[in-house]
């Protein structure tokens, strides 16, 4: 018994495209099921034929929300590649960590307002995403845009900041932290809100530790893990304010108050960094057609999502020969539909968003599954597939005019 | 022969009255709905956007219709225009320019409660006629919260008339002035008015309730597959609904029409209308406002939730309401 309700690829609760099929008894979920592979874009290859000083511009496009920690993330690999690491000046870390920390912010209010939007309750939904545009203006005038920012670029940052955008930077530090105190007051009072989020999705610890959770996903459950904390790049410490947010239940409303104190302390590292900003250079000049030696390098760090891992490998060439990226909602896509499973139809959406998915950064290759065996195909074998499909079909393509 | 003349001109014109009040009312929930979120609304189609649900119905009226194979395109249309039927047909036992209404007999409020009843058969039926899961699912969850709302609203009704002894509309709107052991029944019925506003909302399917449409869930529910004419008279009935729900409870809780006046001696034919329907009209904003409000601080409840508020909470403050009545009138 039971019915099939396939939820995605296009759903008004995903704004991306994936598929829940969920197997549904009434409103309980028996089973789930995730499909993946909707999106593959392609952009590691294309990252592949760009110059070394051009790829952090090609990959902060990966993400349309968090942007500026792709772009932070493929220049710390580059830079350890050329082995230029520890020479990057104090003020560029610093500018670089105010960029990163702002956009963790507005991220995490992004998120709130998308889960309150997926229990119904629109009214955060506008509320969050409203604040967020004070966040959005500062972003714009440290680095130039609103949403692909380009803050940083190889050997430092792109622009300084000046007097204006550090007052405004405070003034609106504040006002964050006391809006996220009352979006705290309002998940943990509001008695419709606790209806939906407590007890909802729970992911206990020993299955999140299982899964390979990362992020504020983990940090829910009461894994305390976070790279800013573990790594120290670009200079974070406790002298910053650095703390790491955790919380033990593991349900949905754990996820959500993580999220909100990480606006917190983030807010807290703005102020602290901006009151000390280190006078000097904001940037390592840089060549454009340099070449590193061969080799291979590692970068990774705290997303708002979660872990974000880069690795290059170099043959010595003006390009790079490999790029491979792994975002976070590629690790907590497991954890996802665990949590899915054994709930109702009901709380699927706000599960699901829990993890923050981001599916567009996530897809890098595709998986077949055709029941016999799971094979990976890859970028020539995807371009063979493809031919041979078309070769195959287009005949009748022809007489319906798809294209 | 020129009175039923008469009379079928007004039913014909006091229709395209009660259609125009439901897109007035419509908007004026948007736009409160927009302010409340810190957003603008309505804004462009007329001043501050008033014409803004005629456009939105006008536009639908045009667009392609779009059902999947198999559907039951008949019955469908059917249900669209009967379900409006219903729910304009009790606008016109409403006491709004007056006492009565056009049409006014002993019993009429019973036949009010079940024009309601029947109206939310159409949203169960309907979501069965298209072959699709959402709509099911949908269907279902309407079937559930019809079976946990009609009862305590059904009680919240029936002490309004118990407090009024009649089943005449015109004599249950005196019915919260009536002074009994020195205190206004009005504030007696509070625990029946909560009843009835909260059961008129998981009618009109708005957050907290709107499980059965859900969006963000299960795609719209039970107008998942409606499209282009259909959609919009289902829309137009969702909002003729918004109307009834609030002028209905007007009627029974909030004494109707009545108010302080002032009239002039020699232009009371003119004035009395006038301020009747000023003093309805004001309460039944008062009840969309309330409606509005409680929609726009709460998240959607699930299914098995809402049951359990319905079945523990509103069925014991209703059966309590009754109780206190009697208790109370019995002293």
């Amino acid at each position: 018994m039971g019915m099939y309700v396939p939820i995605g690829p296009y759903h008004p609760a995903l704004k991306e495209p994936i598929t829940i099929k969920i197997k549904v008894e009434g409103e309980k979920i028996v089973d789930a099921d995730i499909e993946l592979g909707y999106n593959h874009r392609g952009i590691e290859k294309l990252l592949e034929s760009k110059l070394w000083i051009s790829v952090p511009f090609i990959s902060e496009h990966i993400c349309g929300i968090c942007s500026g920690v792709h772009q932070m993330t493929a220049i710390m690999g580059i830079e350890r590649i050329f082995d230029m690491e520890d020479k990057i000046p104090e003020r560029a870390r610093m500018l670089r960590i105010v960029g990163l920390e702002l956009e963790r912010i507005h991220s995490h209010l992004l998120w709130l307002g998308v889960a309150a939007h997926e229990s119904g309750f629109d009214t955060i939904f506008m509320y969050t995403w409203r604040d967020r545009e004070s966040i959005l203006d500062l972003l714009e005038m440290q680095g130039g845009r609103r949403v692909v920012y380009s803050i940083g670029k190889v050997g430092g940052v792109r622009r300084d900041v000046d007097d204006k955008f550090i007052r405004k930077a405070k003034e609106t530090m504040n006002y964050i932290k006391k809006r996220a105190q009352e979006y705290m007051k309002a998940f943990e009072e509001d008695p419709t809100l606790l209806a939906r989020f407590k007890n909802v999705a729970l992911l206990p610890y020993d299955v999140a530790v299982n899964l390979g959770a990362v992020g504020p996903t983990a940090r829910a459950s009461g894994i305390d893990y976070d790279v800013r904390w573990e790594d120290r790049y670009f200079g974070y410490s406790e002298e910053i304010g650095l703390r790491v947010a955790v919380r033990k239940e593991g349900d949905a409303l754990a996820k959500a108050l993580v999220r909100l104190d990480e606006i917190i302390i983030s807010a807290e590292i703005i102020e602290n960094v901006l009151e000390n900003l280190p006078a000097g250079p904001i940037e390592l000049k840089f060549p454009p057609l340099k070449t590193p030696a061969p080799g291979e390098a590692v970068a990774r760090s705290e997303a708002p999502r979660g872990e974000l891992i880069y690795y290059y490998r170099s043959d010595g060439k003006r390009t790079p020969y490999r790029v491979k990226v792994r975002t976070p909602t590629m690790a907590n896509i497991l954890s996802a539909g665990y949590m899915v499973r054994g709930g109702y139809i009901a709380d699927v959406p706000v599960a699901f968003a829990t993890i923050d998915p981001c599916i567009a950064c996530m897809e890098r290759c595709i998986i077949v599954d055709d029941g016999k065996q799971v094979r990976k195909l890859d970028w020539a074998k995807l371009k063979h597939y493809a031919n041979k499909w078309f070769n195959e079909n287009w005949h009748w393509i022809k007489e319906e005019r798809i294209y | 022969m020129l009175e039923k003349v008469i009379f079928s001109l007004k039913i014909i014109a006091w229709t395209i009255v009660v259609i125009f009040l439901a897109f007035l009312v419509e908007w004026f929930y948007r736009k409160v709905l927009a302010h409340m979120q810190h957003r603008v609304g309505p804004k462009l189609a007329g001043k501050l956007g008033i014409l803004q649900p005629i456009a939105d119905f006008i536009k639908l009226m045009r667009k392609r219709q779009i059902s999947p194979a198999g559907t039951d395109e008949f019955f469908v249309d059917f249900t669209a225009i009967f379900g409006l039927w219903l729910m304009i047909i009790p606008t016109m036992f409403l006491p709004i320019f007056g006492l009565e209404g056009f049409i006014s007999f002993e019993g009429d409020a019973v036949l009010i409660i079940m024009l309601l009843a029947i109206s939310s058969l159409v949203y169960i039926v309907t979501p069965y006629l298209f072959p699709s899961p959402y709509p099911t699912i949908g269907a279902g969850r309407r079937a559930e919260l019809y079976l946990s709302y009609e009862i305590p609203m059904f009680l919240a009704f029936a002490s309004a008339i118990f407090a009024a002894g009649s089943l005449r509309i015109s004599e249950i709107i005196f019915a919260p002035t009536i002074i009994r052991n020195d205190i206004p029944t009005g504030i007696l019925l509070v625990p029946a008015l909560i009843v009835a506003i909260l059961s008129s909302m998981s009618r009109l399917k708005k957050v907290p309730f709107d499980a059965p449409v859900a969006e963000t869930e299960i795609a719209g529910g039970w107008e998942a597959e409606l499209s282009g004419r259909r959609l919009a008279f289902f829309n137009l009935l969702t909002d003729v609904k918004l109307f009834v729900m609030g002028a209905i409870i007007t009627t029974f809780f909030l004494g109707g029409p009545l108010g302080p006046m002032i009239l002039i001696s020699g232009l009371e034919w003119i004035l009395a209308p006038v301020w009747y329907g000023f003093w309805f009209f004001l309460k039944t904003v008062v009840v969309i406002f309330i409606i509005t409000a409680v929609s726009a601080a709460t998240a959607r409840f699930r299914i098995d939730q809402v049951l359990k508020i319905f079945w523990d909470r509103l069925l014991y403050l209703s059966v309590f309401q009754v109780i206190l009545l009697i208790l109370w009138w019995s002293l």
